[in-house]
């Protein structure tokens, strides 16, 4: 017997992608208004490459590019594009577009390695440290033609963010306002809490990402840097500014949204933002950068399909009920 | 949550036959498959020729249930056809009764025995599974010690459930009673969907406020309620144990019209000749709740609501987990349930994105979308219902439950 079921949500696999896309143009915007028209710029660049990688390498392989893949590739391309600060020459964007194109060669039939665009702003990050530190003041604009901007010029400009002035102890000088709306120096795509925050919720309503992994990311985040906070800093201070500034909300909407590389059940999806804030929070604490949520994602990525195994379901009838009467 | 079970889906009724009181309808001839008891075959016990009434008994089995003349009329042939066996009866249209049997004594001399043995000779076997309900009473008696009554209908075309249930809810309470004196239970729960207010009412009224025995619940609906193992999820908040029937933990469920056919087979002698079912559907000229002799071909039936349009589809169970209609051969048995004539789906089935939706929507918690690449465990193979909930959810349209299928039959070799 063959089954032909007539009915069919109406929630489409291209729409998980194409919501992730939507989510982008908000934060996007509010770059180029920030940063200039170099932050689009930038973006575009990471975007093009990316894409350009996906179908050469589909054409070397004579497949047909699908729409999915093509929508998760521009995506990826986007979001490392994100985590540059708009300083960068434009050098960085291509490589990390290429380099977060990568894990998308496995789509649509296999789970990715890695979260592509988590593990392009880890890479780039690693290779370039100095260049990607260089985070520049909001509302202060560099030429979009300049293919790279003088170090003279940028370090005249130059502000650090709330998060590396925590790494070093100190406190900036903005209020947690500024960095809620996203007027303090930062990553281009990273800046505005706000933004990124209606992104997520967007994507919650539209059922296109589940609640667990981003509430128990923020969670343990806040907790882990309330007990232990670093420097002399005020303990609800350093957490605040820990989720606020950062790649924190980046995370929480750019990688738990991406399917290809997350658990696939609830509670791996739990234990997935819990290692990613844990992981983040270490790296912070002991390592030399002072961003680490990309490498956390990076690592729990890598081992999803280990938490995909010890996270099945428990079956029917195979525990207790909670208030079952005799 | 309470009054439900876990996943499962929020489906909008659909409800273009609901409330729509069910329609006697008889066709010119009938074939009358001997194969449609779970459970093995019965055998003929007619001649060609041979001039039958309604009700007659035309086939016997020793241990399964017996089939009864739908129709009176001549068997034209008995014939054998994709290993089955068919009686085909031609109607004169006069449906002249044989002479009903029902018990002379009064209810309360009646013995258990006596009526599991008046169930099998009247043929009532249950709506859904086909499985004869005598059998399952004898494996129940002794077990279970509460009897839970199916009034629920969960998927979104379907309505003869409570169409029965709101107009004969003096005999389903009867008949109630006469199964629990069958299994010897000590209690009795109608479940309906709490929507059904008119139904609830009514069964209030005709229990009475002082019944110990008998009572009434209503649940959230959700598809797939109906299914045995979710209700009773829904109504005691307990899960039947892997591998087990329902009556291992005390329950034993009953749908509402099988309870009625026992009241018409006990009180009134008669035996199970017809089928309640629905005919719905958005290309459906004339959607209907029908009472149709068993044995009436599918095209009949679609025929008596509108036809099948050429761009449309007849889905032969639900519209969630059903198939194809083989309307050419195809004929009415004791466990069909519904005709839906609908826009066919299209599916494309893209590649699996995982997304999740599939594990929190089962009802079984089961992963379903470990069958696509086989690396499901081996045990939930045998727990999955078919329910329809994963495929229906599916985002990349990917057809799980023929997939589904296929893994049980690997895991049945």
């Amino acid at each position: 017997m063959t089954y032909s079921p007539t009915l069919q949500d109406k929630t489409k696999a291209l729409s998980f992608a194409a919501d992730r896309c939507v989510i982008l143009l908000l934060p996007l915007v509010w770059s180029v208004y920030a940063y200039g028209a170099r932050a689009l710029f930038i973006t575009f660049i990471s975007v093009l490459f990316a894409l350009a990688f996906a179908l050469g390498v589909k054409g070397l392989q004579k497949q047909k590019a699908d729409p999915f893949t093509l929508l998760d590739t521009a995506v990826s391309g986007a979001v490392v594009a994100f985590t540059l600060p708009v300083s960068v020459p434009y050098y960085i964007p291509m490589l990390g577009g290429i380099l977060s194109a990568l894990p998308s060669l496995w789509l649509p039939a296999g789970r990715k390695p890695v979260n592509g665009a988590f593990f392009a702003a880890a890479t780039v990050r690693t290779l370039f440290p100095k260049l990607l530190s260089r985070a520049t003041q909001a509302f202060v604009y560099i030429s979009p033609w300049l293919f790279n901007p003088a170090e003279a010029d940028v370090n005249s400009f130059r502000t650090y963010t709330p998060l590396q002035l925590l790494a070093q102890g100190k406190v900036s000088s903005g209020t947690l306002w500024d960095q809620f709306y996203g007027t303090v120096s930062g990553n281009i795509g990273e800046i505005s809490f706000m933004l990124l925050l209606l992104g997520c919720i967007f994507l919650l309503v539209r059922k296109k990402m589940r609640l667990h992994a981003p509430v128990a990311f923020a969670f343990v985040l806040c907790l882990v840097t309330l007990i232990f906070p670093k420097g002399d800093n005020e303990a609800i201070f350093f957490m605040l500014v820990s989720l606020l500034s950062g790649g924190a909300m980046l995370t929480a909407v750019f990688a738990f949204s991406d399917t290809y590389s997350m658990p696939v059940t609830d509670t791996g999806k739990l234990v997935f933002g819990v290692g990613t804030a844990l992981l983040t929070v270490l790296i912070r604490y002991i390592g030399v950068a002072e961003e680490g949520v990309y490498a956390a994602v990076v690592i729990m990525s890598a081992v999803t399909p280990v938490i995909d195994r010890y996270t099945l379901p428990v079956a029917y009838g195979r525990t207790k009920v909670k208030g079952g009467k005799k | 949550m309470a009054n439900s079970f876990y996943g499962g889906i929020k489906l909008n009724k659909q409800g273009r036959s609901h409330g729509l009181a069910p329609v006697v309808y008889t066709p010119a001839a009938v074939a009358i498959n001997a194969y449609q008891q779970a459970g093995g075959d019965t055998t003929p016990c007619i001649k060609e020729g041979e001039y039958v009434k309604k009700g007659q008994i035309i086939a016997v089995s020793e241990r399964l249930a017996y089939l009864h003349a739908p129709v009176s009329g001549t068997v034209v042939r008995l014939l054998t056809k994709d290993n089955s066996r068919y009686i085909v009866i031609k109607s004169d249209k006069t449906e002249t009764c044989a002479p009903a049997d029902p018990f002379t004594k009064p209810v309360a001399e009646i013995t258990a025995e006596e009526i599991t043995e008046k169930i099998r000779t009247m043929g009532v076997v249950g709506t859904y599974s086909g499985f004869p309900t005598h059998v399952k009473i004898i494996a129940s008696r002794g077990k279970a010690f509460c009897l839970v009554i199916n009034c629920v209908q969960s998927d979104p075309y379907g309505s003869f459930v409570r169409e029965i249930v709101k107009e004969h809810p003096k005999e389903l309470v009867y008949g109630a009673r006469i199964l629990a004196k069958a299994i010897g239970v000590k209690q009795v729960i109608f479940a309906l969907e709490n929507n059904e207010r008119k139904s609830f009412s009514a069964l209030k009224s005709v229990i009475g406020e002082k019944d110990k025995l008998i009572s009434v619940t209503r649940l959230a609906p959700k598809y797939p309620l109906g299914e045995e193992r979710n209700l009773l999820c829904a109504v005691i908040k307990k899960e039947v144990p892997a591998g087990r029937a329902t009556h291992d933990i005390g329950y034993t469920v009953f749908s509402a019209e099988t309870v009625l056919r026992i009241y018409k087979a006990c009180a009134e002698g008669v035996p199970v000749t017809d089928k309640y079912l629905t005919v719905s559907g958005e290309k459906c000229a004339s959607p209907a709740n029908l009472i149709v002799p068993i044995g009436t071909s599918l095209r009949a039936v679609a025929d008596k609501c509108g036809g099948v349009p050429e761009d449309a589809a007849c889905i032969y169970g639900s519209a969630v987990n059903g198939a194809n209609a083989d309307l050419e051969n195809g004929c009415v048995t004791k466990s069909t349930s519904q005709l839906i004539i609908t826009a066919p789906a299209n599916k494309k089935s893209f590649d699996c994105i995982m997304c999740g939706k599939c594990i929190t929507h089962c009802p079984m918690r089961i992963a379903p979308h470990t069958f696509i690449d086989g690396s499901h465990r081996p045990a939930w193979a045998k727990l999955c219902d078919m329910c329809g909930c994963c495929e229906y959810i599916c985002p990349s349209e990917i057809k799980l439950l023929d997939i589904i299928e296929e893994r049980k039959k690997e895991a049945g070799k």
